[in-house]
């Protein structure tokens, strides 16, 4: 299997001096090609600031990231910028959408700052609604949606520019049962089908019992690691 | 691509209708106010060179015996008009004429040292008045003048009629009903030989009127024809010896072999008195000149108080989308297209504000040009004096400071934008 994260030694401490606080410690972890990864623990275990570190959006305080094999740290901000935008795709635990523009506005977002042919554009950005199951609700102003429908906007954006990273920190937490099946399904799918490599953060035992792998978290420290039971790995 | 950022740019403007409407006005009031001052200054200058034109250009030169100071142009100027007495006689020999034309820089292709008549008895009247009135005329010296017409025309040079232009206001004096009544009308001049008593009335049509203007020549400007027969008529019985003397000579200087003020330096050794246009306008120019810096400065400290309005929406903006800027960091966008978004919400908020600015200064120019020059306005003496001009140079220059003003301004809150860690930035509530 082709290790695509490595992770050695990994620090990340908030604040200077008395507000000092380490939020994660001594972390080392490999992620490998096509794998589903749950990252679990308790509220503040450190689960979304380990997502953000693995997915370039923030920077270690001590210990190294390497995706596909490149020192993350060594990286130009354009091949960063670059990955996040073509190889990666998010989904962030607060929604974080543009509220004032229309859910397919949201939608179009990545490929726009890819600066994706146009008819390409939109034909990715419908498909992405329709897997989302938000093909009716493309002109609605996002604010005004429901939090399920935000964070199916989320999904739709996390996968319009098939990406072959998802981050996704609690996907399925605002959604009702069904839809957040729906979603688990369609995340999933694509992993089968495309070997979009997942790392999902979640309270949900049934969806962290369907990844491929457990990263137990506990006060910015892995605790353990358990694997799918039935899977040989 | 860079029209789609102007395009985004002002669709983001418009989302925030008030507040970047409240500084496209602040913008707008400093480049009005300096439009404007641009388009005064160009008024003032324009109409001061016209008004050196009227006197014969800047090239020319008035060179009169001793003392004698210019007998033939009045300028409004303040300075006073006494002069220094001299006992010299006050007519140039012909010794003396030539040794003028031989001084440096003195362009002998166009100098003129007319004879002329001096104390001669004469007078002017019309079919519609009985009065009579002094008559005194002057000639056209040059071809250079550029005399600002209110009706008609110059006399024409080659002309063998007898042609008259009168200056702006005597057409109502001799009793016409204005000066435009009075085009095409016949004058008459009655001479008397000094010799013989007789009488003899020459018949003269108004071919123009001048407009009026601060500093003039303040004769009627007679025909060449018109002129050579008052002459002959008058020195018929005359000993040669008083058959017209020089008392001032009118000559071109070539400025690129002297300056004015060498070839006036030696005039003055030699003890003749010169005046040239700008010794006239000087002081006025000058006046003016200080004016119009002074609203100068006080339109560019417009414009920069506006500027800290572009610094000041723009922060409050980089503040409030921090999120949105965050998932645009998050999603790959980079920290240089980010800083060009902003800078071209600058940029556009300084276009529509200077756009605005001239359009309505434009407006408001002619409004005021209007105005000036209605019945009882403060130009209405001076038909000519176009206040504000605007120059399409003016404008391309007030536009381009303007955007760059506003995009130096945006700089700050622009490259603010662009640091913005994009987790820092989603973590903003
Ligand atoms: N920017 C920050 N400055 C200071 N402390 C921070 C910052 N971000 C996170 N922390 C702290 O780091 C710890 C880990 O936070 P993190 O968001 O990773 O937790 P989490 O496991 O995702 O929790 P939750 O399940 O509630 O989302 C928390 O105690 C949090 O308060
Ligand atoms: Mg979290």
């Amino acid at each position: 299997m082709q290790k695509v994260i490595e992770v050695k030694n990994l620090w990340k401490v908030y604040g200077k001096r008395r507000a000092r606080f380490t939020a994660l410690k001594r972390l080392s972890l490999d992620i490998y090609k096509g794998e589903s990864v749950a990252i679990v623990g308790k509220s503040g275990s450190g689960k979304s600031t380990l997502m953000h570190l693995l997915a370039l959006l923030d920077k270690p305080t001590k210990g190294t990231i390497k995706i596909e094999g490149l020192d993350a740290s060594k990286l130009r901000a354009r091949k960063i910028n670059r990955l996040r935008n073509r190889s990666f795709g998010f989904v962030f635990q607060q929604f974080f959408m543009n509220s004032n523009e229309t859910v397919y506005e949201n939608v179009l977002l990545p490929l726009k700052i890819a600066h994706t042919r146009r008819g390409n554009r939109k034909r990715l950005a419908l498909e992405a609604l329709k897997s989302a199951g938000l093909k009716d609700r493309a002109k609605d102003k996002a604010g005004e949606l429901s939090g399920g429908h935000k964070q199916r906007v989320c999904i739709a954006r996390a996968i319009v520019n098939n990406p072959q990273f998802i981050f996704a920190d609690e996907p399925t937490g605002n959604l009702d049962s069904v839809t957040g099946e729906k979603i688990i399904q369609l995340l999933f799918g694509l992993n089968q089908r495309n070997g979009t490599t997942l790392v999902i953060v979640t309270h949900d035992e049934d969806l962290a019992a369907r990844c491929d792998r457990q990263i137990h978290l506990r006060d910015g420290e892995i605790i353990n690691i358990t694997k799918k039971k039935g899977v040989k790995k | 691509m860079t029209v789609g950022i102007f395009k985004t740019a002002n669709r983001r403007l418009w989302r925030n209708k008030a507040r970047s409407f409240l500084t496209i006005m602040a913008i707008f009031v400093g480049s009005m106010t300096v439009m404007l001052i641009f388009a005064i200054n160009n008024g003032v200058s324009r109409f001061i060179d016209e008004q050196t034109r009227n006197l014969g250009g800047e090239e020319y030169i008035m060179i009169t015996p001793g003392s004698n100071a210019s007998a033939l142009t009045s300028v409004l100027t303040g300075t006073n008009n006494l002069t220094e007495y001299s006992s010299r006689d006050n007519f140039f020999t012909a010794a003396q004429v030539q040794e003028i034309k031989n001084l440096p820089g003195i362009d002998a292709k166009n100098f003129y040292a007319p004879k002329t008549l001096q104390n001669t008895s004469a007078y002017l009247t019309s079919n519609q008045t009985k009065k009579k009135f002094n008559f005194t005329y002057t000639t056209l010296l040059s071809e250079d003048y550029d005399i600002a017409m209110g009706y008609g025309e110059l006399p024409r040079p080659d002309t063998d009629a007898y042609e008259i232009v009168l200056q702006s206001g005597m057409a109502e004096v001799l009793g016409f009903a204005s000066d435009e009544a009075a085009l095409g009308e016949p004058l008459k001049i009655v001479y008397q030989n000094p010799y013989s008593r007789r009488y003899r009335t020459f018949v003269a049509r108004i071919v123009g009127v001048t407009s009026a203007n601060i500093a003039t020549i303040n004769q009627p400007i007679i025909s060449t024809a018109l002129e050579t027969a008052i002459y002959n008529f008058y020195t018929e019985y005359a000993p040669d010896s008083q058959k017209g003397q020089i008392y001032y000579i009118k000559t071109r200087v070539d400025l690129s072999k002297t300056t004015m003020q060498e070839l006036q330096q030696t005039l003055a050794e030699k003890g003749f008195y010169s005046t040239t246009v700008n010794d006239m306008m000087g002081e006025m120019r000058g006046f003016f000149e200080i004016v119009v810096k002074l609203l100068m400065v006080l339109g560019w400290i417009t414009l920069i108080t506006s500027a800290i309005g572009v610094v000041n929406t723009l922060l409050i903006s980089v503040e409030e989308r921090t999120r949105e800027i965050g998932l645009n960091k998050a999603l790959g966008m980079s920290s240089l297209k980010i800083f060009a978004n902003f800078s071209a919400e600058a940029i556009s908020l300084g276009f529509w504000g200077v756009t605005f600015g001239i359009i309505v200064a434009m407006i408001a120019g002619n409004f005021i040009n209007d105005f000036a020059h209605q019945a009882g306005g403060f130009l209405e003496m001076f038909p000519t004096f176009e206040l504000c001009q605007f120059a399409f140079n003016d404008i391309v220059v007030v536009g381009l400071i303007v955007m760059a003003i506003a995009f130096l301004a945006g700089t700050i809150p622009a490259a603010r934008a662009a640091r913005k860690n994009p987790i820092d930035a989603l973590r903003y509530e």
